[in-house]
């Protein structure tokens, strides 16, 4: 079933059928209480777009996109390449103009010239915007140069980001002798140096090796705990789940799903996935599994059974019962939480990296 | 002050190339300037020995002889065939005259043609031909109008001692001045400098998300450009100061004294401006290093050669010189050869001195509305 979900006039989340479908009650309920746990985070509002839409002649890149992020929350937006991340970052920092709605930042609204705004937004762009003419310590320098004038408090500020980035070794190094992690790194030691309340952070992981992901991760969660609000952009679901205290789930540009990712969670069937590998089962087996409690899907193809429970407990007890009081033999057994990727999937019928 | 201190950091960076344009710039004009005042002085007329066998010995037999010293080294040569053939075969003489006995009576009033030997095909024998049919001709002139012998030798003497005074407009007894090579091949350092550093700060400034970054930053937009444009403009004012220095070094009292000099540092400077201009319109438009080694190549040895930088603009076909006054290094050499040309710079001199300066910043006006038109569409 293919459906998505929108925030209607009274600021609740409506499944749309993609076929014209209608929602049944349960998901419409899963999908209201996400919806409302938001409304009960708390927290003053750091950033509020409502009905942001945005075209490219006749693309519609955003399509009244709606989010709230609070002040102290990692806010991750999760979507596949092309679902609008990129155009919803560049309108928050007014870089692209867009057709309607409106966007406040700290209550205040988000126009080009609105520095006052700005001057408390640090940007790490997806693609690293640093001068490659001017080394490490220069380029961190110039960018803070362009938040902080003060040259003795910048100094301090650049040398607490080198330190930040774990990029001491690397002061007088030009960008084009760094390694694509080290890069990464000082792009973002350019964008938080000057201590911004609000850091918008574009797929800052792209094109990197493991070890720096880790370390820019934890960097990004260490930022969060220093104060800083932050939006991170992603489309590797383990690091928005990793890292994010909410998230809203984008496709078609537009914000499908918002909560927490065990909102996000409960907002779909899929409570665990069972997977046994090796295992011969005939019609009537089949026919008994898919009669056990919780079970609401079942696939079998090449000696694999896959079976797709609610949330309830014992689920892969009750699987493993049943086969063995048949002595059915079997050879390896998985057993799966549901990802962002199995919410993605749901909700959209397709894969979040499709 | 970030973005200016940004500018001027990539600019250092390219300091090298700054200092070898510099070096090949100064020691290039010196060399041409040097190689230019040796040919000018060197000029003499050529001398050629030349044998004279005369058998008249009269007034205008003298005159001739006279006529023909003048230039050349006269052997006299007494009429003995074994002895002209080795003089000629040793190159003692390259050219043997024969005056004949009642010379004026033969060949002036006759026009019977002078015995001569040569060397055949010798440039030297058409040279001294020359001369002699000169003489012969003003003689049969003289001749024509009734002139005696003795007349015709007066004259002809008269009109060896008259002298030609030439007005001295430049003021510099039509030499060359020194520094008018500097400022000739002046547009070759400032296009290409200015061409090459412009460009790769620009570049620089639109590499990936750095615009974005720049444009979501607390520095408002038009501040950032009027800090750049002021670390552009300290770049080529840097340069003009340096190549200025290096005028008043080289030619100081010389140039000091011309009275000319503010206009030359008046055209050089709106020149400059000219340059920096085309610099931002190059640098809007190229992507890569490569594409901007090709562009600055061709924009500035294509202007230099077009408009009378490298190939001054009186040599140039009327078909190009045509063509190259929709390029500004055409105006600016032409001002740069009146200023030359003239000490005195009034009247229509005056006219068109400020006319080319004027045509000069309208272009630099125009490459800037253009760089301002792109710029503004690639950020809508």
């Amino acid at each position: 079933m293919t459906f998505v979900m929108r925030l209607d006039d009274n600021g609740h989340y409506k499944k749309h059928g993609g076929k014209g479908m209608m929602i049944s009650q349960k998901d419409s309920f899963l999908a209201v209480q996400g919806a409302s746990r938001i409304q009960n985070t708390g927290g003053i509002k750091m950033v509020k777009i409502e009905n942001l839409v945005k075209r490219y002649g006749s693309l519609l890149a955003l399509d009244h996109f709606n989010i709230e992020v609070k002040e102290g929350e990692i806010f991750g937006l999760l979507g596949p390449n092309g679902s609008g991340k990129t155009t919803a970052i560049n309108c928050i920092l007014s870089l692209l103009k867009f057709d309607r709605g409106s966007i406040r930042i700290m209550g205040e609204e988000m126009t080009p010239d609105n520095y006052r705004v700005k001057r408390e937004i640090g940007i790490v762009m997806q693609d690293v915007a640093v001068f490659e003419e001017l080394n490490v310590w220069d380029n961190i320098d110039c960018f803070c140069g362009l938040y902080v004038k003060d040259k003795k408090k910048r100094r301090e500020l650049v040398e607490e980001a080198i330190r930040f980035v774990g990029l001491e070794d690397y002061r007088k190094s030009y960008p084009k002798k760094l390694s694509g992690g080290l890069l990464r790194r000082l792009n973002i030691a350019c964008g938080i140096a000057h201590k911004p309340k609000l850091i918008i952070m574009d797929e800052p992981t792209v094109a990197v090796d493991p070890q720096s992901r880790n370390r820019i991760l934890e960097g990004i969660c260490e930022l969060n705990r220093q104060g800083s609000t932050i939006i991170y952009t992603s489309h590797y679901m383990e690091e928005v789940e990793q890292i994010c205290t909410r998230i809203a789930i984008m496709d078609h540009g537009r914000s499908i799903a918002v909560g927490t990712k065990e909102q996000l969670k409960s907002m779909i069937k899929t409570g665990e996935t069972v997977t046994i590998e090796a295992v011969v089962l005939g019609e009537k087996a089949l026919s008994d599994i898919r009669e056990l409690p919780h079970v609401f899907d079942m696939t079998y193809s090449g000696q694999t059974l896959t079976v797709r429970c609610t949330g309830a407990q014992h689920n892969l007890v009750r699987i493993l019962n049943y086969l063995q009081n048949r002595e059915i033999p079997f050879g390896r057994v998985f057993s799966e939480l549901p990802t962002l990727n199995d919410v993605f999937l749901e909700i959209t019928g397709k894969q979040l990296r499709d | 002050m970030a973005v200016f201190k940004a500018y001027l950091k990539i600019a250092k960076k390219n300091g090298w190339m700054i200092l070898l344009y510099l070096a090949l710039f100064f020691s290039l004009t010196v060399m041409f300037q040097s190689f230019a005042g040796e040919t000018e002085q060197s000029y003499s007329a050529q001398s050629v020995p030349v044998g004279i066998i005369d058998e008249d010995g009269g007034r205008m037999a003298k005159s001739l002889v006279d006529y023909i010293g003048r230039t050349n080294e006269v052997k006299r040569l007494s009429e003995d065939e074994e002895m002209l053939q080795e003089d000629l075969f040793y190159r003692n003489v390259a050219y043997i005259v024969r005056i004949p006995k009642d010379f004026t009576e033969r060949c002036i009033f006759g026009g019977e043609k002078l015995r001569v030997t040569t060397v055949p095909g010798t440039y030297s024998g058409y040279y001294v031909e020359q001369q002699i049919t000169n003489f012969m001709n003003f003689a049969r002139g003289y001749a024509g109008a009734g002139f005696t012998e003795t007349e015709m030798a007066d004259v002809m003497r008269e009109r060896d001692s008259a002298k030609v005074t030439l007005v001295d407009v430049s003021g510099n007894a039509g030499i060359p001045l020194a520094y008018s090579y500097f400022y000739r091949y002046l547009p070759y350092l400032f296009l290409s400098v200015l061409g090459y550093v412009m460009g790769y700060i620009l570049m620089g400034v639109r590499r990936g998300g750095l615009p974005g970054r720049m444009r979501a930053s607390a520095v408002p937009i038009r501040r950032q450009n009027m800090e750049g444009l002021t670390a552009s403009g300290l770049i080529a004012v840097g340069l003009w100061g340096v190549c200025t220095g290096a005028v008043f070094f080289m030619y100081g009292a010389d140039f000091l004294s011309s009275g000319r000099a503010h206009w030359y540092l008046l055209n050089s400077f709106v020149m400059l401006l000219m340059a920096l201009s085309l610099a931002h319109l190059i640098g809007t438009l190229v992507k890569t290093s490569n594409a901007l080694s090709g562009t600055v190549n061709v924009v500035s040895l294509g202007m230099c050669f077009l408009c009378g930088a490298f190939v001054q603009v009186d040599y140039l076909s009327p078909g190009v010189r045509k063509a190259a006054q929709f390029l500004p290094v055409y105006w600016y050499e032409s001002v740069n050869e009146m200023l030359t040309e003239n000490s005195a710079i009034a009247g229509d001199v005056l006219e068109q001195v400020l006319g080319g300066i004027g045509i000069q910043l309208v272009f630099a006006a125009a490459f800037v509305c253009v760089t301002l038109v792109i710029s503004r569409e690639r950020t809508a």
